[in-house]
């Protein structure tokens, strides 16, 4: 029947599929742009290495016996090696003024991320939670406020007052918890938002 | 790829025939008509040869032949056309009437068996595997609707939610890199492990969509221990022309407007020629629960796909492009910063950022693309012997973009994103299907795949990483009288190599996988009324890339997800039986099947955790158990009158940890979905037209392993969804279709939704469809 034609257009047909995959394979073979056998350095990223919490006594500023730096580091990030946390050591019944200096310091110089909270105030704000065991004996007071109508704390500034000692006894081992909340996409108030971009611990020796 | 697995399936309508025995001299006539089981339009140059006379003869180009000379007696017809399954018929001479045969085309399942209207030919087809099929017909109701939301209407497929905007498949409690996902027969490629990437599939371009079990699936690699689900596209057009559809569609609860244009061609005149080309847009706002917007969980599509096919006499060419696009909103209120943020949320009971309803997708998003490029090549011998090569390449782009916080306010990093990776899959598979020889029919194949990981991005989570992946497989298929059979066997080598990059220093490891799968199938047709059947399988799987090297935070969860490199392959040993009825008005389907997975890998929050300045989280490490699924399948379809019937569905798992003996986590919860259909054929200026109610119960899911997850599993919940359509509305072609999911607005959370801890399930989404077909 038909059958006596077909080996000729078998093999013409056999041939033209062929060479198109032989093409196609050189193709899709040499296209390849990023190469998986050159991973980045290390991908750059926002980072924060270290939290600071600067203070002096209000009432004797000059005296180097209440001054203090404390810091909260994590320079190599997520994960790998632990933070390294100072523990804070207050003296009882002084009112100590704090500042909070948070620094990028993979960069170099290192970078004082902080000023970005100081421009995005109106967003942020820092809530400072003493461990159960403190609380009535430290008591934290923001200092500094947003531009908001009604103006709202920020909490970059603020005032540790250990109060005085009657009626417990020292030192007392306890806990400082500090919360930046990010007000995104909802409005600032007093309460903390569902977005904390900083919680850490500070371990707290009060004397 | 063609449709293999149909075809391996459809091999079981070969029947053996007994030797044609000549009983009287006297000569008749077989006249036959060809046409395609769809179109209905003709089929010229079929090849039919009369067996045992080895008479050949060609379909002329009214599809009709004619095979004179023939002795009474029992034969058998064999009819070959490409592209289409080839069909075997058990005929007796002489012949009361023209044979009608409806030839089903390789991409279409649906008519797996073909249409006959003469008496005297019995067919015996059945298949071995019970098919889970969504047919272009049911996803015409589904048209313009998100993937998701059509593969949930298969039965014993679920969905893992991520939000309104991402969903994928799950499969008797198996997901991710557990499902093969086969596009146009391709096996889809991106990061598929991540619970909250979807896949990168144009739903207007998927024309069917099934679920394949047993020995077929061994073709498509050995990840797919949970199954393979199938997604073909519209066939190409067999007969000369042009034509089209296009298609609207708009639904209110995120006011969600989706169109797709296809448009399809075949030319020259042979009709070897064929062409088709589609796009699709889809744009949707915020959903909605009953209770408050679901903020910034907007998201837009943008697709395009085009194929050409040139057919030679005994060989065929396909070319396929396509381009999928994606911008994805991420609830805003599921993005946490650690842990406490989480339980605070869930304590609130709602979530923590409600705004009114915008169409803008904001931060967190994810935005991806994808784009695959094929070449298929099929070649068929003249003893029916068939040989293909596919080629393809697909290129996964993925970003995921965080919340910024303050740190990213002066940046020059701003507008990076969080994660960016590239994934680039190139792919080979060649098979030889033999041609049927002493009742057995069979393919030998190969695969290979070569996959590159190229990972930027602010963060680290996975590395780069290129594998290789060589895998062979060989499948018989056997038949005889009322028993046929089916087995296969697959070997894989997986060779994985990780790069990072340490101070400059690239370093790379090396892992290496090799392992064996197999399946055996044994089908016992009782009567034309009862078929059992049972299946035993082992599958196999490597860990995947984040099991092996995850390092990072999982913002959505509050976790720290460590990898584990010294993981090693899951098997599992699955067993499975099935009964099916069928008597007059009734059909019953039932399966039970026990899935034992030794090496199980999933994620267990550790006892430790990890300190960092957003706060404390817990680390989650993957850990292996042997897991034991157990489950029980079954449907009822009643027809209650001729228009008029009933389908309901019951799906039960029990899931344990065999080593802890607790149940496993993140398993779906069993449920019963039931769906009353009236069709009326013509109403007026009606045709076609259809009422469908469907109800589902979702039970609460009891088996929980106890403190682990942050809450506990939601309640049962009920949802009923109506829609009502017809075609041929007025002068014009038109099909339409309006309808309502969750008439009662029904507040619910999915035990399966990872934003479950954040907010409920969207509420009631009324839609409107049209489809306008136009050309011939």
């Amino acid at each position: 029947m038909k059958n006596n034609n077909l080996p000729i257009k078998q093999n013409n047909s056999r041939n033209i599929g062929i060479a198109i995959l032989t093409i196609l394979a050189i193709v899709i073979s040499s296209c390849s742009k990023d190469d998986p056998k050159q991973p980045l350095a290390t991908n750059p990223q926002e980072v924060l290495t270290t939290i600071l919490v600067q203070g002096f006594n209000q009432n004797d500023s000059l005296n180097l016996n209440y001054q203090f730096a404390y810091k909260w580091e994590d320079l190599d990030g997520d994960g790998g090696n632990l933070p390294v946390i100072d523990t804070l050591k207050l003296d009882s019944g002084i009112i100590y003024k704090c500042k909070i200096i948070i620094l990028d310091k993979t960069k170099t110089p290192s970078d004082t991320v902080s000023n970005a909270i100081e421009e995005e105030k109106n967003a942020h704000q820092f809530f400072f939670s003493p461990s159960a065991n403190l609380i009535g004996k430290i008591n934290a007071q923001i200092l500094d406020f947003d531009t908001n109508i009604p103006s709202l704390p920020v909490g970059l500034k603020f005032v540790l007052n250990t109060k005085s000692n009657i009626g417990y006894l020292l030192p007392i081992m306890g806990s400082l918890n500090i919360v930046l909340s990010h007000y995104d996409d909802v409005p600032k108030t007093i309460e903390k938002s569902s977005e904390s971009d900083i919680d850490i611990n500070f371990p707290v020796k009060l004397k | 790829m063609k449709s293999f697995a149909f075809f391996a399936l459809n091999l079981w309508c070969f029947i053996f025939i007994n030797n044609a025995i000549a009983q009287q001299k006297q000569t008749f006539i077989i006249n036959g008509i060809i046409t395609d089981s769809v179109t209905k339009k003709p089929l010229e140059n079929a090849t039919i040869i009369l067996i045992p006379s080895k008479k050949i003869t060609y379909s002329n180009e009214k599809g009709m032949f004619e095979i004179a000379n023939v002795l009474a007696g029992k034969y058998q017809l064999s009819i070959n056309y490409l592209g289409y399954h080839p069909t075997f018929l058990n005929i007796n001479v002489p012949l009361s009437e023209t044979l009608k045969v409806e030839l089903p085309s390789e991409e279409n399942h649906l008519h797996d068996v073909i249409i006959l209207t003469d008496k005297n030919t019995a067919i015996t087809a059945f298949n071995l595997q019970n098919h889970i099929v969504l047919d272009a017909k049911k996803l015409d109701i589904l048209r313009g609707q998100t993937m998701g939301d059509m593969l949930k209407n298969m039965a014993g497929v679920t969905l893992l939610n991520s939000g309104p905007s991402v969903s994928k498949p799950v499969i008797r409690g198996l997901h991710s890199n557990r499902i093969t996902l086969l596009n146009n027969g391709i096996k889809q490629e991106g990061q598929n492990w991540g619970a909250d990437h979807g896949p990168e599939i144009d739903p207007f371009a998927i024309n069917k969509l099934e679920v394949i079990k047993g020995a077929s699936s061994l073709q498509y690699g050995a990840e797919a221990i949970g199954g393979v689900i199938k997604v073909s596209a519209k066939d190409f057009k067999q007969s000369n022309g042009f034509a089209g559809t296009y298609s609207l569609s708009g639904f209110s609860n995120n006011w969600q407007v989706a169109n797709s244009l296809f448009l399809e061609g075949n030319h020259l005149k042979k009709q070897n020629f064929s062409w088709r080309f589609q796009t699709s847009y889809r744009k949707a706002g915020d959903s909605k629960t009953p209770e408050y917007v679901l903020s910034n969980t907007a998201f837009a599509e943008f697709d395009l796909g085009t194929a050409v096919q040139y057919k030679f006499k005994n060989s065929s060419i396909e070319y396929s492009f396509s381009y999928f696009q994606s911008s994805l909103g991420i609830l805003r209120a599921a993005h946490v910063h650690n842990v406490t943020d989480l339980q605070n949320t869930i304590t609130n009971g709602k979530p923590s950022v409600i705004k009114d309803f915008s169409y803008e997708i904001g931060r967190p998003r994810q935005e991806v693309t994808h784009i695959t490029n094929a070449v298929k090549w099929l070649y068929q011998f003249k003893n029916l012997s068939k040989l293909s090569v596919d080629l393809s390449q697909q290129i996964n782009n993925r970003k995921e973009f965080d919340v910024l916080s303050f740190l990213s306010m002066n940046s020059d990093l701003k507008d990076k994103p969080a994660y960016d990776l590239t994934l680039t899959t190139n792919q080979i598979t060649a098979k030889y299907e033999h041609k049927k020889y002493a009742g057995f029919k069979g393919i030998i194949g190969f695969n290979f795949s070569n996959q590159g990981n190229y990972a930027t991005g602010k963060q680290f989570f996975i590395p780069n990483f290129i594998s290789n992946n060589y895998g062979i497989y060989f499948i018989e298929k056997w038949n005889k009288k009322h028993w046929q059979a089916e087995g296969g066997i697959r070997y894989d080598w997986i060779n994985f190599t990780r790069y990072i990059n340490v101070n400059n220093n690239v370093q790379s490891n090396d892992l290496n996988y090799q392992n064996a799968s197999g399946s055996f199938g044994l089908g016992y047709l009782v009567n034309t009324h009862l078929k059992i059947t049972g299946n035993i399988s082992t599958a196999w799987r490597a860990p995947s890339i984040n099991e092996l090297y995850a390092l990072g935070l999982h913002a959505a969860v509050a976790t720290y997800e460590q990898g584990n490199p010294n993981l090693i392959a899951e098997k599992s040993y699955n067993s499975e039986l099935s009964v099916k009825f069928s008597k007059n008005k009734f059909e019953i389907d039932a399966s039970i099947y026990n899935n034992v997975i030794n090496n199980f890998i999933y994620r267990l929050p550790s006892n430790t955790y990890n300190t960092s300045f957003r706060g404390v989280f817990p680390v989650f490490n993957y850990i292996q158990t042997n897991a034991l699924l157990q489950g029980f399948e079954t449907s009822l379809i009643y027809q209650i009158h001729k228009n008029l019937a009933i389908n309901s569905a019951y799906t039960f798992l029990y899931a344990t940890d065999l080593t802890k003996n607790t149940p496993l986590i993140f398993m779906p919860a069993n449920s019963i979905q039931s769906e009353l259909n009236w069709q009326i054929p013509t109403y007026k200026k009606l045709k076609n037209a259809f009422i469908q109610i469907n109800h589902q119960y979702v039970f609460e899911q009891t088996r929980v392993p106890s403190g682990i997850d942050f809450t506990n599993a939601p309640a049962a919940y009920h949802l009923i969804d109506f829609a009502f359509g017809a075609n041929d509305f007025t002068k014009v072609k038109i099909n339409w279709s309006i309808g309502m999911q969750n008439i009662f607005n029904t507040s619910y959370r999915n035990y399966l939704s990872r934003y479950r801890y954040y907010a409920l399930d969207a509420g009631r989404n009324i839609f409107i469809k049209l489809n306008i077909p136009f050309g011939k």
